[in-house]
């Protein structure tokens, strides 16, 4: 399992170098706004391409008719594909909190941004997860995994404002209780979803 | 290992009730046709696809849930080879060697020297032979009991093939290891095989150890009026020439003595068999 996750690993911690840099960089250069939480949630949800990314190359080199050759489980390499996103993810969401956190000078923005980036991380993970969920149970083709993460983006990216507003109005979202339920759902999901992938990957012929 | 009555339905082709074991210390060819059902019979051993019917058992244990322990005292080399194109072949073997729990590096190494790999080439640059050849390095470097291999040789220069059966042979006799080969190029497999199935249309229609099956089946040659009607109707696959004709003894022992005059009198010829004679019986007769 290590072993897959040690191939996969260049692509995903280049796209979260990204994800660490940047707003550090807005950060540094512009201070930390309302807008920046946009900007910055933005690389929570584009943690979702490695995961896309990684199963074009197995799609191109065939390479699940490789691992079940191994002695591997289908579960560990259902869960191989899922701890990169789950912890990229929840890593990225902790890391730009905290960056708000200790940053943001109006306790508004480190308010708002929490609420954000929770939300953001539970999407890019329900995201990660149906997307593996559709390789392992339909062994989806290279233009249709592009096309779903293009309008993934896309979608993402053309509703984070309307995201923000929302936001803004239904403050009380904001608190620790619901966050945290929020969050427990959402990775019981993945779980749930990790599950149902094993199980169509067990039955599916590679 | 053994398999019973496995079915495997498609659209358009069904492996109809297919057992198979292999015994130990063994090596057993599987023959047919394309479209025979050979790969989809070793797949299954190899659970990269279910079977609809049937039961797979392989040192006593069964899929799914003893998956790692079957896979680790199996080695295969499937029909087509799939390596991540972009990593060499160093790296292709550091990956491989943390699934396996008795990978042996030194073996690995001495095979890939023996097969004039380079550990620092891209998969991707290798030729195909070569890509068969890394396979059987990767399956024989974690010392399996049963090697698995579906049409290892299939589209290989004679010189690569020759050099891998005489590896499997070898690694036969030495380690005693179970052989379960699949091919349709015979040649090969009557120079390794101890036993011999052939397989056609998805379903098995002959197991026999190959010395027996090649001293049993003959092909008779016999001048017209040679031979009654009663013993021509014995033989398989007749077919008429110019001088006389020729057909199949699946049992020449019976019909020895019915065609020992003929042989005196230089009537009748008996030839030995190929297993593509046997193959070409089925398919025909089919």
């Amino acid at each position: 399992m290590l072993g897959i996750m040690k191939k996969d690993a260049p692509v995903y911690l280049l796209m979260s170098g990204f994800g660490v840099f940047m707003p550090a960089l807005d950060a540094f250069l512009h201070g930390l706004g309302a807008n920046s939480v946009v900007t910055t949630g933005m690389w929570t949800l584009i943690l979702v391409i490695p995961a896309a990314q990684c199963e074009i190359v197995e799609r191109l080199t065939r390479g699940y008719r490789f691992l079940r050759a191994l002695p591997l489980t289908a579960r560990e390499i259902v869960w191989a594909k899922h701890l990169w996103p789950l912890t990229l993810v929840s890593l990225h969401a902790l890391y730009a909190g905290l960056l708000f956190a200790a940053l943001a000078p109006a306790e508004k923005v480190r308010h708002l941004s929490r609420a954000y980036f929770v939300l953001n991380g539970n999407l890019a993970l329900l995201a990660a997860a149906v997307l593996l969920f559709f390789v392992f149970r339909f062994g989806l083709s290279r233009a249709s995994m592009t096309a779903l993460i293009v309008l993934f983006v896309v979608g993402m990216i053309a509703l984070q404002e309307s995201v923000l507003h929302l936001l803004k109005s239904i403050v009380a979202f904001g608190t620790w209780p619901v966050l945290v339920v929020v969050t427990s759902l959402s990775f019981g999901a993945y779980a749930l979803l990790a599950m149902a992938s094993t199980r169509a990957f067990e039955q599916r012929e590679v | 290992m053994e398999a019973r009555n496995l079915v495997k339905i498609y659209r358009e082709f069904r492996l109809d009730n297919v057992s198979l074991s292999v015994p130990k210390g063994s090596i057993k060819g599987v023959i047919g046709p394309n479209g025979a059902g050979k790969t989809t019979t070793i797949r299954i051993l190899m659970n990269q696809i279910r079977a609809d019917g049937g039961e797979v058992s392989l040192f006593g244990l069964a899929y799914p849930g003893k998956e790692k322990e079957i896979k680790n005292r199996v080695g295969y080399v499937g029909e087509e080879q799939y390596f991540y194109p972009n990593k060499t072949v160093g790296w292709t073997g550091r990956f491989v060697a943390q699934c396996f729990k008795r990978w042996d590096e030194n073996l690995f190494d001495s095979l890939l020297m023996r097969f004039g790999i380079s550990r620092s080439k891209k998969t991707k640059d290798l030729s195909k032979g070569v890509k068969v050849k890394l396979s059987f390095a990767i399956a024989l470097a974690h010392h399996p009991e049963l090697l698995i291999l579906d049409e290892p040789t299939s589209g290989l220069d004679p010189v690569i093939r020759r050099e891998l059966l005489d590896l499997l042979k070898e690694s036969c006799r030495e380690e005693g290891k179970s052989v379960l080969i699949s091919s349709h190029i015979t040649e090969d497999l009557a120079r390794i095989a101890d036993y011999v199935t052939f397989m056609h249309q998805g379903r098995i229609v002959l197991e026999a150890e190959k010395d027996d099956l090649l001293a049993n089946w003959k092909r008779i040659h016999y001048k017209k009026g040679a031979l009654g009607d009663n013993l021509v109707s014995q033989l398989a696959g007749v077919e008429h020439h110019m001088f006389g004709s020729s057909g199949i003894a699946k049992n020449y022992q019976a019909l020895r003595d019915s065609l020992a005059d003929g042989i005196a009198g230089g009537d009748v010829k008996v030839e030995n068999v190929t297993l593509d004679d046997v193959l070409i019986t089925f398919v025909k007769e089919a």
